[in-house]
């Protein structure tokens, strides 16, 4: 290998390193989960939240990951931002299954219970809806294939919202 | 007199503690919704098997023609 090559090769894996670094500082979606410690419903001003709190042993909270995702595709261009808190003591396989079923959804980790605490869920799953100005306008407990349409609705409904 | 007093309020005391820790001690039992992965693994079942609990009350119902009350299925997670 010549010397002009390996320069060359150097500085692509520099460059490589530096974007995965700025990756880090922006969580996006798909990326590794952050820390509950990093979750600020500040942080998505002007976006229309919805808040999921799941684990992977909970049936329904499984069965709501492909419908989370669909909304987020659907929803996104217009201002939908899904935050999926996954509560697994053990995150790792959690990861795994959100990575592969909702890959567009930016992705939490509580393993502590302390974000589920601070909002006191009385079931599994659990989700917020805020809207563009943080206010707190749905909640639910659980999640069934017939509640789909009338959720759906209620997004919309929220991203049509007229800003006062 | 005044050794009688003190021994009455002190017993009026430790009552009303021990009535005290007697409301609340229960009050931060339980277990959490985002703890409950332990009692939703398939071990904690009431029914383990459903195919053998099928055959059991089968059997059950055909010797004495009555059926029901051999458990409900469903883990523990209360999300099912």
């Amino acid at each position: 290998m010549s010397r002009a090559l390996k320069v060359s090769h150097i500085l692509l894996l520099l460059a490589a390193l530096a974007v995965s670094a700025r990756a880090q500082d922006v969580p996006a979606a798909g990326a590794r989960p952050l820390p509950a410690s990093a979750f600020e419903l500040d942080g998505f001003a002007g976006q229309v939240v919805l808040v999921d709190f799941w684990a992977s042993w909970c049936a329904p909270c499984r069965l709501s990951l492909p419908w989370l995702n669909a909304m987020q595709q659907k929803y996104g261009e217009r201002g939908l931002q899904v935050v999926m808190v996954n509560l697994d003591h053990k995150p790792g396989a959690a990861a795994k299954m959100a990575a592969e079923i909702a890959p567009g959804i930016r992705q939490f980790e509580d393993p502590e219970g302390v974000l589920a605490a601070q909002y006191e869920l009385e079931g599994m799953p659990s989700s917020y809806l805020y809207d563009r100005e943080g206010k707190l306008i749905a909640s639910h407990i659980g999640f069934l294939k017939t509640e789909r349409e009338p959720r759906e609705d209620e997004l919309a409904a929220a991203l049509n919202r007229k800003e006062p | 007199m005044r050794v009688k007093q003190t021994v009455g309020a002190g017993a009026i005391v430790i009552l009303l503690g021990m009535t005290g820790s007697g409301l609340t001690g229960c009050a931060n039992l339980g277990v959490k919704p985002w703890e409950r992965d332990l009692l939703a693994e398939p071990g904690m079942e009431i029914d383990p098997d459903v195919i053998i609990t099928a055959l059991d009350e089968h059997i059950y119902f055909s010797k004495e023609a009555s059926t029901g009350g051999l458990g409900t299925a469903g883990g523990g997670c209360g999300c099912n």
